[in-house]
């Protein structure tokens, strides 16, 4: 079937390599993955070999300030082997395990290869599998019209122009939508499983010229996604588009009302109140009054204590200090919440429940019955307040604010 | 039993016939047997480690002789040259002033693998050396090493200390030492030496936390870090021992000091003072004839 023996094929083999290596002019750049799951996302390597079997290198990750040189070899194994077996700074960085990126912990670091078998090897293009990890790394002759240290400052611009999206969306044109967040290294795409649950698939990138290129596509729907290029200038607030055909965009995504209502934390104040809330804070005040005692700041927010993380009336009274009570909430679509008090809170916050008038305090939010509310804001993207209008009672409804408001019982 | 080995025969010549049907075999040999490219360094190690004892160290990272559990990087070159110097000048040098240069010729490993990184184990230790069945030392960290000043403590305590443990587990892999030394101690820790201090091993009669380890690990730990240190070092460790403690390393000193003497003709005390007198003229060595 051959005509050669495959050792000598093999040897043949290790020789071509060994000439194609040294002819890119302006050497190659490496599309690295470190790590068997590629969950460090994907590093811009520079590479240019001399036919002495030395290699020098520049990367993403050391910066355009750092070259190393080391030496290289190619070895026979399962197939060639390219192995850059003495020390190099910049290439090895990814597999130290003293961990000079501070990423992985002792003893693992990066998890990057330096010993890669050759898949394939062209004037256009090498293909290498990392040897412990799997992954595989895309080298391609690099452009002599253009400086590596060029590239690199090009590639830290792209990626902080990337790091300003974090939320975004994607509608195919079934029109099944899918949330997604950008993070550094890699794309997180939520999905529902059958019983309607929610689980992350995840997947890594490396920045380009445009944008990233991810190393698996990216699977949405019947659609696969290989890149998305930057377009800040699209829509609104800009827009990433797919490198490859598919049938939508993706544009960042804002969280619903309801949601940033849970998520932040939102000051209460008695001038917030309608006539109905105010009357039952008056009456709280009085107490607070004849103790001599009141309360500096209260807030809707999420709060983590040893009972748990709880979602709470919190008040900070100049007397005891902090006082929680905690409600149960439900969203309703994208701009309805119900809420209820849970009958459970802090010590505090049951003492001022029962001595001080709060479960009159918290009346308009929730107590024995639970209400439902609409929620309206003056900035969706950015609010500033939101306002709850109870459904039921045309009496209750009350605003809350993003800025602290300081004694609001009386304010 | 006639007709059977015609049989035999009768098959084995169908056999032969259908063999010849098949390829030629070829008179090319598959493995290259042209002298490989040496730059200078590995011209100096054919010069000072091949051709006198036939070992073969490897600077460069050999993937099949290192220990894949390990995330590990290779061996910067130029503390790899300053490395195989100083091995071969403390080293092999200290066992071949006091042997004569059959005895490293016979009993050194065969094979010096170099590593630039630590590695490390679970329990947050690290990993300095290893030798394999007297034909393999693996030593690590080898990036750690400041060539441009040396720091004597650092070198006995990373390399020189590991080298000699190494080289004595070859030995006694080879010649194995009295059972009674088993004896003497009855609570080594296993992989829970980490716990301990020196300090504290000591007054358990141990000359080092890892020495507690394992019998194997007590008996070249003696060896090492006595050959490594003064003797003043020697009195402090017993000193510092208590009671139990210097009693027991007594004991077990003295069956080291006789199987060396015996199974191998070393005399302890003479190695100590070799390898100190050489420990202090390394420090003085020039490390640029490599180039």
């Amino acid at each position: 079937m051959f005509e050669d023996s495959s050792a000598k094929r093999i040897e043949a083999e290790i020789e071509r390599i060994k000439e194609i290596l040294p002819d890119a002019p302006n050497g190659w750049l490496m599309e690295y993955f470190p790590e068997m799951s590629q969950s460090y996302g994907g590093y811009n390597l520079f590479l240019s070999f001399s036919p002495e079997m030395e290699v020098t290198a520049m990367s993403e990750a050391t910066g355009k300030g750092k070259t190393a040189t080391s030496s290289f070899s190619i070895k026979q194994s399962a197939g060639p082997v390219l192995s850059f077996d003495t020390y190099n700074e910049v290439l090895h960085y990814f597999s130290d395990p003293d961990d000079p990126a501070g990423i992985g912990g002792p003893g693992y670091g990066l998890e990057g290869d330096f010993e890669f078998l050759v898949l394939s090897a062209t004037a256009e293009e090498v293909v290498l599998k990392g040897r412990k990890t799997g992954s595989v790394a895309v080298m391609t002759p690099f452009s002599p019209s253009m400086e590596w240290s060029d590239y690199l400052d090009d590639i830290n611009k792209k990626r902080k122009e990337l790091s300003d999206y974090y939320r975004l969306k994607y509608t195919n044109e079934d029109d099944e939508t899918f949330e997604l967040r950008l993070n550094r290294r890699y794309l997180e795409v939520y999905k529902y499983d059958d019983e309607g649950a929610r689980y992350s698939e995840y997947y890594p990138f490396i920045v380009t010229l445009t944008g990233c290129r991810f190393y698996s596509p990216v699977v949405l729907g019947n659609e696969e996604i290989e890149g998305l290029i930057l377009v800040p200038e699209m829509g609104e607030d800009g827009a990433f588009v797919p490198t490859n055909e598919a049938s939508g965009i993706f544009v960042p995504s804002y969280p619903n009302l309801n949601e940033l209502l849970i998520t932040k934390n939102w000051f209460m104040a008695r001038s917030g109140l309608s006539p109905y809330g105010q009357k039952l804070w008056d009456k709280a005040k009085e107490k607070l009054d004849a103790a001599g005692d009141k309360i500096i700041y209260c807030y809707l927010g999420m709060a983590t204590n040893i009972q748990g993380t709880n979602y709470s009336f919190n008040f900070s009274s100049q007397k005891n200090g902090t006082g929680l009570l905690y409600f149960d909430y439900d969203y309703i679509g994208t701009d309805g919440i119900s809420l209820q008090f849970s009958e459970l809170g802090s010590y505090y916050g049951k003492e001022y429940y029962v001595n001080y008038g709060f479960n009159g305090v918290i009346d308009p939010i929730g107590n024995e019955k639970k209400r439902t509310f609409t929620l309206t804001t003056d900035d969706i993207k950015n609010p500033n307040w939101i306002k709850l209008t109870d459904k039921d009672d045309s009496e209750n409804w009350f605003t809350v604010y993003r800025s602290t408001i300081y004694n609001p019982f009386e304010n | 039993m006639k007709a059977t080995k015609i049989l035999l025969a009768l098959s084995a010549c169908v056999l032969l016939a259908a063999a010849c049907d098949r390829d030629k075999i070829s008179s090319e040999s598959i493995f290259d047997t042209t002298a490989p490219e040496r730059n200078a360094f590995d011209t100096w190690l054919y010069e000072n480690y091949v051709l006198p004892y036939n070992i073969q160290f490897n600077y460069a990272y050999e993937d099949r002789e290192t220990d894949n559990t390990y995330n590990l990087v290779p061996a910067e070159i130029d503390k790899a040259q300053v490395m195989a110097q100083v091995t071969k000048y403390l080293w092999i040098g200290s066992y071949d002033e006091l042997l004569g240069e059959d005895f490293m010729k016979s009993y050194c490993p065969r094979m010096i693998q170099l590593v630039g990184s630590k590695a490390y184990n679970s329990q947050g230790s690290v990993v300095l050396g290893t030798a394999e069945g007297g034909l393999k030392i693996t030593l690590y960290n080898i990036n750690e090493l400041n060539i441009k000043s040396l720091d004597v403590n650092f070198l006995n305590d990373w390399y020189f200390h590991t080298m000699h443990h190494e080289f004595c587990h070859i030995l006694h892999q080879t010649k194995n030492y009295s059972t009674d030394f088993n004896l003497i101690s009855n609570d080594y820790q296993g992989p829970s030496w980490v716990n301990l201090e020196d300090g504290d091993a000591r007054t358990m009669g141990y000359i080092t936390a890892y020495a507690s380890s394992a019998p194997d690990e007590d008996f070249v730990e003696i060896i090492s870090g006595y050959i490594t240190h003064t003797p003043a070092w020697w009195t402090g460790v017993l000193a510092s021992a208590g009671a139990t403690g210097k009693v027991k390393l007594e004991k077990k000193f003295e069956i080291v000091e006789n199987y060396l003497q015996q199974s191998w003709d070393i005399d302890i005390d003479k190695l100590r003072e070799i390898v100190l007198r050489r420990s202090d003229e390394v420090m003085k060595m020039n490390f640029d004839t490599i180039k």
